[in-house]
């Protein structure tokens, strides 16, 4: 018997038990299904983290000094107070790959306007800082190089701030606050962040030169952090190993001492966050997995009553001349056609459904050729594997016995 | 016709089932030889070893003890497979319970063993479909399901399908078993013109009204043969169907 009348043959024999067909392709429909809508949303949730870091900037590199060590105790990470401005000179001045740099100084202080007061983080930084963090001013200006040099008394003011101090729609811009005693003018308001990956409100910050942080809030010249972003995301490895030897150098560090500085890039919290969703989207992806397993026995459990139920349709066709191995494709095509009919309903299933939960939970559902490759594979060898058996009890009756069964 | 090779010929055949320690003998040295265009009636009561031979000669079982030579093929050192293939190519086969397959439409149900191993493509498969529907008698039948039929028409339906591969052999084991008289007799009428066109007919019956219908009449008892005789007044199943009283049919 030649494929095309054994897959016509076989669809028949389904279509005889509409219902027990549907019944019996479910377990697998919704196994595809899953495993589709798992990957998507889990592809989708990633996507979205990576949207999220490279709108921080996929080119960004920061510098931190290392952790301090004092009397063999060891303190927090970032805590030695050997980063300084003219780390940030040096880098400036000699490193290729460097587009922007930014010193960065965080304190927390109270904030005052008129009867209003709330703290926030103040961040010193230069002016290129807006530009490496990707921050946009949506009123106002944000500070110059000339503010930096002269110390000025300028800040700009995320949203959650602007409404801790301002009630009543009042125009923050040229007002002047007070960041501990001392009176600054609030010369921009910060594009809107929202909560950042971690669950931080980006928003609630006061960003002034560093120099005006340094002078007139912390009174001391060390940096917590140094911001730099890359020509190119290409160029992050080159731009490491050239502000690494800039440090080195500008900290007089000798062939085989320990570096006392750090240098953490994007690309690294990328990696880390792929493997995190990667790992989520594995579990997710076995859970699936599994319930395309309890599908496939499932078949073979129909297949075998199947096979009962027509021993002696199979007895006919053996007397009327199909050998053994025309029973076992007959049988096996018929499971392999049935897994993959339920395949093909449990993508669409699928795909349907991840577009609905993408529509109701603001994911997009990244449906990948990966995941519809991978069911499909699934599937055909799930056909096969549970197919098998039962076709193979078939193909191994005895012509006369199965003419006889009742 | 004796003076050619036989189409089958066995030799000391024995069948023995096994049942835990009880052995049973169906059939105990059977020695037999069938020529071709002969119309054998295998007689018997019921579990005289006549199903038994039948099946064992159209390869649907295999033989305890004993040589079975089909044309040139000792069947008793083939594989299923290679006797599958026999049955393809040589034998049809009538059942008392028709067997043919539910659900299925008369023309599917002939064109069945054409799908086996044939080179036939659709076009002549139907053609030939249709004429073994047609010596039947079921032309206007041809997309019927088997429980739109009647007993005899599934039973005709049956007949066609053994007859689509052009078969050496035609075995039919008690096909009017479960039929009237009338339906018996338009079966046996078909049988014997299948004979007078060449056809080597095999048949199992217990019923001596039916066997007169045929030309030789081996009879069983206990597993062995104990007559093997020519019909010397073979009927005419076409006569005795006309002379069969007219039943008063509600019109």
């Amino acid at each position: 018997m030649n494929f095309y009348n054994l897959l016509i043959s076989s669809l028949r024999s389904l279509g005889k038990n509409k219902f027990r067909t549907f019944l019996t392709m479910l377990g697998i429909i919704i196994g595809v299904a899953s495993v589709i809508v798992m990957q998507s949303i889990g592809k989708g949730v990633e996507t979205s983290i990576k949207s999220d870091i490279s709108s921080i900037g996929t080119n960004l590199i920061m510098v931190t000094p290392e952790a301090a060590e004092k009397n063999g105790v060891q303190q927090s990470a970032g805590s030695e107070q050997t980063l300084k401005i003219k780390d940030v000179e040096m880098i400036k001045n000699y490193c290729a790959s460097v587009k922007y740099i930014s010193p960065m100084i965080m304190s927390s202080s109270q904030i005052k306007y008129s009867s209003n007061n709330c703290r926030s983080s103040v961040m010193g930084v230069a002016a290129e800082y807006l530009q490496i963090r990707n921050i946009d001013v949506t009123i106002g200006a944000p500070f110059t190089n000339e503010d930096i040099e002269k110390s000025a008394k300028v800040c700009l003011i995320g949203k959650t701030v602007k409404n801790n101090l301002f009630k009543n729609d009042e125009d923050p811009i040229g007002k002047s606050i007070r960041i501990g005693t001392i009176p600054f003018t609030i010369i921009g308001i910060l594009k809107e962040k929202g909560q950042s990956g971690f669950g931080q409100d980006q928003d609630d910050i006061v960003i002034a030169p560093y120099t005006s942080v340094q002078n007139r809030i912390s009174g001391n010249d060390y940096l917590q952090q140094i911001f730099i972003s890359a020509q190119s995301e290409n160029e992050v490895d080159k731009a490491v190993q050239e502000i690494s030897y800039c440090m080195r150098l500008s900290h007089k560090l000798k062939v085989g001492d320990v570096d006392d500085f750090s240098i953490s890039t994007q690309s690294e919290i990328m990696q880390t966050m792929e493997s995190v969703t990667g790992t989520l989207t594995a579990f997710l992806a076995s859970i699936a997995a599994i319930s395309l397993l309890v599908g496939g026995i499932g078949i073979m459990n129909i297949m075998f009553v199947s096979v009962t139920e027509r021993t002696k349709e199979i007895g006919i066709r053996l007397a009327i001349g199909a050998t053994s191995f025309d029973v076992l494709m007959q049988f096996l095509i018929e499971a392999i056609v049935l897994t993959l009919l339920a395949g093909i309903l449990g993508l669409a299933f699928g795909f349907g459904l991840s577009q609905l939960i993408s529509f109701l939970m603001n994911i997009e559902a990244v449906i990948t050729v990966s995941s519809v490759v991978l069911s499909f594979s699934v599937c055909s060898f799930i056909g096969i594997f549970f197919g098998w058996y039962p076709a193979r009890k078939a193909a191994k009756l005895n012509p006369i016995d199965a003419l006889r069964y009742e | 016709m004796k003076s050619k090779i036989p189409i089958i010929k066995i030799i000391d055949l024995w069948k023995t089932y096994i049942t835990g320690e009880v052995s049973f003998h169906a059939l105990k040295g059977i020695n037999l030889e069938i020529y071709e265009g002969e119309y054998v009636a295998i007689m018997g009561t019921s579990g005289s070893g006549k199903s038994t031979l039948m099946n064992i000669l159209g390869c649907l079982d295999k033989a305890t003890k004993g040589k079975y030579i089909f044309k040139d093929i000792d069947t008793s050192t083939k594989t299923n497979t290679d006797l599958a293939k026999v049955r393809r190519h040589n034998f049809g086969f009538v059942f008392q319970s028709y067997n043919l397959i539910s659900r299925t439409s008369a023309f599917e149900n002939v064109e069945l063993p054409l799908l086996y191993g044939s080179r036939y493509s659709k076009s002549k498969r139907a053609e030939v479909v249709l004429k073994a529907l047609e010596e039947v008698g079921l032309s206007d039948k041809i997309q019927s399901k088997p429980n739109e039929l009647s007993g005899g028409q599934q039973q005709r339906v049956a007949i066609a399908r053994s007859l689509v591969n052009n078969p050496s052999i035609i075995f039919a084991d008690e096909p009017t078993g479960n039929l009237d008289t009338r339906t018996s007799f338009e079966i046996m009428s078909i049988l014997q013109k299948l004979n007078n066109l060449g056809s080597t007919i095999i048949l199992v019956t217990h019923e001596n009204d039916i066997a007169d219908f045929t030309k030789r009449k081996v009879v069983f008892r206990d597993g062995k043969i104990i007559s093997d005789i020519e019909n010397q007044n073979q009927k005419s199943a076409v006569e005795e169907l006309a002379n069969l009283p007219v039943e008063n049919e509600i019109n």
